[in-house]
């Protein structure tokens, strides 16, 4: 698959239910010094509603929560990866669980990247500097370290 | 020889059926011989008329022999025309009893009896020749006859007689070991045929003496003397052979009374022949008439007693006949009996054993299957092994009955205690996440407005949220550890430790521990992933609980090993240590999760104690155990199998 970089000017989305999560999300861009506009969306149903209003801008890249009440992070992936026109923006699955077949799963619906989230929140920090790393313009890539 | 898988109902057919063929062989074979016997006892039987035709045969030549001699002495016509028809019927009678017998004895067929059939023959010619000789002589008056037809006439009729004698002894020894009863009554009949004959001369001699009232001369007087020795010796034998033969009761008075008649006519005159003067010359005291009165008498009694040994001779083959006849019904009858014994005998290991054991066997299979409890077979009331064996049975299947509703339960329960841990788990965490990160921004954020005392207690809690995160993740864990499949392959368990060696190599080095594998370990079939883990929890374990200078952690293989309950036990895995030793008291305890044998605070080392736990549970899956032994202060090792099955011998190096 072709990367398609993320560039700064670009929205990044967030789907996540919990205030809590977002906040530390938020602010461990802040540390890896990412400074796109962030949307945040609290369920699969707005995230999807936010992607097909009219108007929209679409976002770079959209960071999933996998379990939401209501249409869960899987669901929302599945309709994303199934829609012609939103299928091309880079999905980061963003998650408490590492059971591999949650992992499976989102592979196989077409997600781009897994994360786990760490409780340490150092570990937050460090997982999203590989992903601005990996998918943002502005980084200097060194081969093969990718799909961490 | 026997490769063919037989049933039980094989084996136990053949086996009845052999013992049916044994006893079948076996009375068959008996039966068999009666039927011979009674074949035997029938040509014996048939044999006994024959010879009763030829003895029959002889004395009617004995008899023409006797009145022919007569007539040719006789001195009137009244005389040869009183014995005329005597004459021809004894003729036809000898006549008809000679060619009856001949005929039988042809038709018979016996080695040997040819010549004397031939020689026979050739005497009755002769015999006939003479015949007409004597019918042209006895037309003549008494001094025109020739006297030498006199003598040829006697001594060829003797031989005839004899010769007929020879035939029948010819025959009768062809059956002489049939029975022994039989073959005495034969000699018994042999030696009265010899009295019959030598009397029978006596009379004639005798007869013709009365007739001429004349002294007998010398030479005739010699005759008389060895003729009546003869008589005298036959009666001696005959006596005995009646006596062992049993003829004796039926046969005695009939013996007796010939007897009589025999001396009784001899004492009349016998004053005569030895002492002549007393008696006024020559003179016999008796009659003609009354001599020939008593001579038939006597030969009547002679025929009587012959008669009464005939009959007694016919009962006794039929009294054969019929024992032998007997003897095969009896025999025929037990050979039906055994058929239908073992029949029967069949019968009931079918309906006992084979109908119980098969409806066993399906109730095992129905069981094994899974299919519900089916009714309880009647056997179950027999009062016999298979009675109890299929009661056992039955409260077996309600055994497992339960125990299939019990695993049902267990398998359930099993299944929402992983899915409660794994849930759990996830759920734990977010929270936790929440507190970990407010405690990090609170501190980040505000450290310089927090006094000292705030500061550490946040510290704290960020801590304190980072262990508790260790400990829902080692439970996470340890519900996939029960929940996944395990991906077996073969494993070369040298490479797993060197890999660990590898990725332990600071850890190690830092506390100068030595790991240490003094034979090549074997290749095991097992999930690779997950006994390298084991063995990484292991050896760390070893180092961590170790205060000695140098740590040594030896890894090694058995593949028989005796346990201290000397219990022989295969494929054993050990990793032995020389640290501080476990109490013998924890040796159970240590492997429950979360469970630690010291308090971190005072140990650099940190663990959450699911290390063991693990070991265990990964030991679990393989289908082997883990035991213990421990010294304080010296070490441990630990031992564990990963299930028989694993263990590829061939795949070792």
């Amino acid at each position: 698959m072709i990367r398609q970089h993320v560039h700064e000017s670009q929205i990044i989305l967030i789907v996540e239910d919990s205030e809590d999560d977002f906040d530390a999300t938020k602010r461990a861009f802040n540390k890896a010094n990412l400074y796109n506009t962030i949307d945040h969306v609290y369920s699969g149903e707005e995230a999807i509603a936010y992607l097909q209003s009219p108007h929209v801008i679409l976002p770079g890249i959209i960071l999933l929560d996998l379990n939401m009440p209501g249409l869960d992070g899987r669901k929302t992936l599945d309709v994303i990866k199934q829609d012609k026109k939103l299928k091309k923006i880079p999905v980061v699955v963003l998650t408490t669980s590492n059971d591999e077949r949650d992992i499976k799963a989102c592979y196989d619906l077409g997600a781009n990247t897994y994360i786990q989230k760490p409780v340490d929140f150092d570990g937050l920090i460090k997982a999203m500097t590989r992903l601005k790393e990996y998918w943002f313009e502005i980084a200097i890539l060194p081969k093969g370290d990718n799909d961490e | 020889m026997f490769r063919r898988e037989l049933s039980i109902r094989d084996i136990l057919l053949l086996t009845v059926g052999m013992l049916t063929l044994l006893i079948a062989v076996l009375v068959a074979s008996e039966t068999l011989k009666d039927w011979h016997r009674l074949q035997d006892i029938r040509s014996l039987k048939n044999a006994t008329i024959l010879s009763d035709q030829l003895f029959e045969a002889g004395e009617k030549l004995s008899v023409e022999r006797d009145i022919a001699y007569s007539m040719l002495h006789a001195p009137s016509n009244d005389m040869i025309n009183t014995l005329r028809p005597g004459l021809s019927s004894s003729r036809k009678e000898a006549d008809y009893a000679l060619n009856l017998a001949l005929l039988s004895l042809k038709y018979y067929d016996l080695p040997g009896l040819s010549t004397q059939l031939e020689k026979t023959e050739k005497q009755i010619n002769s015999l006939h020749a003479l015949r007409v000789e004597i019918d042209e002589a006895i037309a003549l008056p008494l001094e025109k006859r020739n006297h030498d037809l006199l003598e040829r006439w006697f001594t060829n009729a003797t031989a005839t007689i004899t010769q007929t004698q020879m035939l029948w002894m010819g025959f009768i020894k062809n059956f002489s070991n049939i029975d022994s009863a039989a073959t005495l009554h034969m000699r018994f009949k042999h030696i009265l045929g010899i009295i019959m004959e030598y009397s029978g001369r006596e009379r004639s001699l005798i007869g013709r003496l009365i007739v001429d009232n004349a002294a007998p001369t010398a030479p005739e007087l010699a005759q008389l003397q060895q003729w009546q020795g003869t008589v005298d010796l036959g009666w001696k034998i005959s006596d005995t052979l009646a006596d062992q033969g049993g003829l004796y009761p039926d046969v005695a008075p009939y013996f007796q009374d010939a007897k009589s008649h025999y001396f009784t006519i001899y004492d009349m005159i016998r004053g005569v022949f030895y002492a002549p003067d007393r008696h006024g010359g020559t003179t016999y005291p008796i009659s003609v008439d009354f001599w020939l009165e008593m001579a038939t008498q006597t030969t009547d009694s002679l025929y009587a007693l012959k008669d009464a040994a005939l009959n007694e001779t016919h009962n006794h083959i039929t009294s054969l006949e019929k024992k032998a006849l007997r003897s095969i019904g009896i025999n025929s009858t037990l050979l039906l009996l055994a058929l239908f014994l073992c029949l029967f005998c069949f019968r009931i290991i079918i309906r006992r054993v084979i109908f119980p054991v098969n409806y066993m066997i399906q109730a095992l299979i129905d069981a094994t299957e899974g299919k519900p409890l089916s009714f309880i077979p009647p056997s179950a009331s027999q009062r016999d092994e298979i009675g109890r064996l299929t009661h056992v049975l039955y409260v077996f299947q309600q055994k497992m009955e339960e125990i299939k509703r019990y695993s049902s339960e267990l398998e359930r329960s099993n299944k929402e205690l992983d899915d409660f841990s794994y849930i759990a788990s996830h759920d734990l965490k977010e929270p936790l996440r929440g507190i970990h990160n407010h405690a990090r921004f609170l501190l980040e954020d505000n450290q310089d407005k927090l006094d000292p005392d705030s500061v550490s207690r946040l510290g704290r809690l960020v801590y304190l949220s980072q262990r508790m995160e260790l400990l829902v993740n080692d439970l996470l864990y340890f519900s996939r550890l029960g929940r996944q499949d395990l991906a077996i392959q073969p494993a070369n368990i040298n490479e797993a430790i060197h890999d660990i060696e590898n990725t332990l190599d600071v850890f190690l080095a830092e506390r100068n521990a030595h790991i240490t594998i003094p034979h090549t370990l074997p290749t095991i079939v097992c999930d690779k992933v997950r006994v390298t883990e084991l063995f990484r929890n292991l050896i760390t374990n070893a180092v961590k609980y170790n205060e000695k200078e140098t740590k040594t952690v030896e890894i090694g293989f058995m593949e028989t090993h005796h346990s201290q309950e000397d219990i022989i036990i295969h494929n054993v895995f050990f990793v032995k240590d020389n640290g501080k030793g476990i109490a013998s008291e924890f040796y159970e305890e240590i492997f429950r999760i979360f469970k630690r044998l010291q308090n971190n605070k005072n140990q650099k080392e940190e663990g959450t104690g699911v290390g063991l736990t693990f070991v265990k549970k990964i030991i679990e899956r393989h289908g082997g155990k883990i035991w213990l032994a421990s010294e304080l202060g010296i070490g441990t090792t630990f031992y564990f199998t990963l299930g028989e099955h694993n263990y590829d011998t061939a795949a070792r190096t």
